[in-house]
């Protein structure tokens, strides 16, 4: 048992020393765990926090890859350096290429520019004429779930609290208590610094007095 | 992440682990309207494929009736499909066959299938049958290049035999939307394929980078990558709708950290049908996590643009040496 386990067992009630219900093992753990993972997916997912440097070796002229990252779910490419050459490539689309030079995907050349479809779908323009180009890309991921309780937590502390938090709300919604799940889920949102992702908070009117009651309780009397 | 998997989870937050108010079949289907929900409202699902030319099909239909009997990527035979008195109507002339008048001339041969189109002149178009979850086209190639779209009323004004002109294609249309096929035009010569466009370089799970520490199951391991070739081809990247899971083994076109929230938005329908499961709150719950998850995928797509550089025009920005320097030119070296 981790210590965010043990954080989510000891605000859900449960005995640390001696668990009843979430035993000590992989099995009885899982739910917490499913719930501990998918809040630092979300985490990772809303903040880019957690990323990876890959090498891609480019086949012969070849302008187009899918890639499947083994320890990680593929997220977005963030920076692309040719190593060979020292220096960048930049970010473009698919229509900028298409516009600017429609032999994009046919020309050879140097590799100067990338381009991301989708999640999973890469290409690179120009299309190297032969083998040996080898790219380091920086991506933006997300960690596959974590499966026992030594395994590192790709999480930052600081949202480490949000996570148990996230856990707990599920705990309260599979008793079917739906206040204590909706108060701990916005208590994951405050303190991930996520509430923006709330989206009835943009819907609050700021007002220093009146408001739009009164506007409407005005006409309704004056009606 | 398999449908099993997904359901067990599912009847974990239902609290209804032996099927007792909502039945397997009740949350599939409540998953699979869900599943489209999600992908409508964040366009997450991005296809990229290399499709052959002649197009290929998984099954040959004759009537309407007989599409929803098929599988696959289904391909509707001949090119003339009106039925008179039981019979199809192959060719035109035969309409006016069958109002006892005089044959009415054809510009070349039918065929029942596009491939047969290049073993003759084909008096009509050979239409490509797009992925059965198509939505939104976002980019088209045509041996490498981009072709753009028209409506086939701009082509016809533009040729008047735009059904048979042969060339390299510029263009393509969408005949309907009901058929989910695309037309390009010009008609390519022939360009039989007999390899996959889809070339699987590392293919035994290992990736191009490989750390792994058997005898502690720990392992770092690198990443796979694929070749999609798109010479000779249809290139497509489109938008595209979820294909619905149905078997247990089954798993959803999304990646696996969107789960959670086609689970949100499958919760919140099922604690809304009005039988004995309805609970009010547990379903304005749901889908006040529901609402969060598409603002996290929205937030998550915006993240994918974090590397581009936006300017009105010019070039990148001009490189900085590596120390200051005064114009050489200008300024003497030596006093």
């Amino acid at each position: 048992m981790n210590s965010l386990e043990t954080h989510v067992l000891r605000l859900i009630g449960e005995n640390i020393a001696s668990p009843d219900v979430y035993t000590d093992d992989d099995t009885g753990l899982a739910p917490i765990r499913a719930s501990l993972n998918d809040a630092i997916e979300e985490l990772c997912m809303v903040t880019g926090h957690y990323r990876r440097r890959y090498f891609l070796a480019l086949q012969e002229e070849r302008p187009v890859y899918r890639l499947a990252p083994e320890n990680d779910y593929m997220g977005w490419i963030l920076n692309v350096w040719d190593r060979s050459n020292h220096r960048p490539l930049e970010m473009t689309d698919l229509t900028t290429l298409a516009a600017v030079d429609p032999w994009f995907l046919k020309l050879n050349g140097p590799v100067t520019h990338w381009y991301q479809m989708g999640w999973e779908h890469v290409g690179f323009y120009r299309r190297p004429a032969s083998k040996g180009t080898v790219l380091e890309m920086d991506c933006m991921m997300v960690p596959r779930p974590y499966t026992y309780s030594t395994e590192p937590i790709k999480l930052r502390d600081n949202w480490q609290r949000g996570a148990v938090y996230r856990a707990v709300s599920d705990y309260h919604a599979i008793r079917g208590d739906a206040a204590r799940a909706t108060e701990y889920y916005q208590r994951y949102l405050e303190i991930a610094g996520l509430m923006s992702l709330n989206p009835l908070g943009p819907e609050r009117f700021w007002q220093f007095r009146g408001g739009p009651n009164n506007d409407l309780g005005r006409h309704i009397n004056q009606d | 992440m398999t449908w099993a998997d997904i359901l067990t989870r599912i009847r974990r937050y239902l609290r209804d682990p032996d099927g007792d108010i909502w039945t397997d079949a009740d949350i599939l289907t409540l998953f699979n309207d869900a599943a489209l929900e999600i992908a409508i409202k964040t366009g997450l699902i991005i296809r990229v494929e290399a499709h052959y030319y002649p197009p290929e099909f998984d099954y040959s239909y004759l009537y309407d009736w007989e599409k929803s009997f098929t599988e696959g990527t289904p391909d509707q035979a001949l090119n003339v499909n009106q039925v008179r008195e039981g019979n199809v109507i192959t060719y035109p002339w035969e309409v006016a066959y069958w109002l006892d008048e005089e044959p009415s001339a054809d510009e070349g041969n039918r065929f029942i299938h596009g491939f047969e189109s290049e073993y003759a002149s084909p008096a009509e178009v050979v239409k490509i049958p797009l992925h059965a979850k198509f939505s939104k086209m976002k980019f088209v190639g045509w041996n490498e290049e981009p072709i753009d779209h028209r409506t086939e009323a701009e082509i016809a004004a533009a040729d008047g035999f735009y059904r048979t002109t042969q060339g390299t294609p510029a263009f393509y249309y969408h005949p309907d939307q009901q058929h989910n096929q695309i037309i390009i035009y010009p008609r390519p010569s022939v360009t039989w394929q007999d390899t996959d466009h889809t070339e699987v370089l590392d293919d035994d799970g290992n990736g191009m980078i490989t750390y792994d520490e058997g005898w502690l199951d720990i392992g770092d391991l690198g990443i796979t990558y694929d070749v999609i070739d798109a010479e000779e081809a249809l290139f497509c990247v489109y938008e595209a709708y979820p294909v619905e899971v149905s078997e247990l083994e089954d798993e959803p076109d999304f990646a696996p950290y969107i789960t959670k929230y086609i689970e949100a938005a499958t919760l919140e329908r099922a604690f809304g049908i009005d039988s004995d499961g309805y609970i009010a709150s547990l379903r304005d719950h749901w889908k006040f996590r529901k609402d969060v998850g598409i603002e996290a995928i929205k937030k998550w797509r915006r993240l994918g643009l974090t590397a581009r550089t936006y300017r009105l025009g010019g070039n990148l920005a001009p490189k900085r040496t590596r120390t200051p320097q005064l114009p050489a030119d200008q300024y003497v070296d030596k006093y």
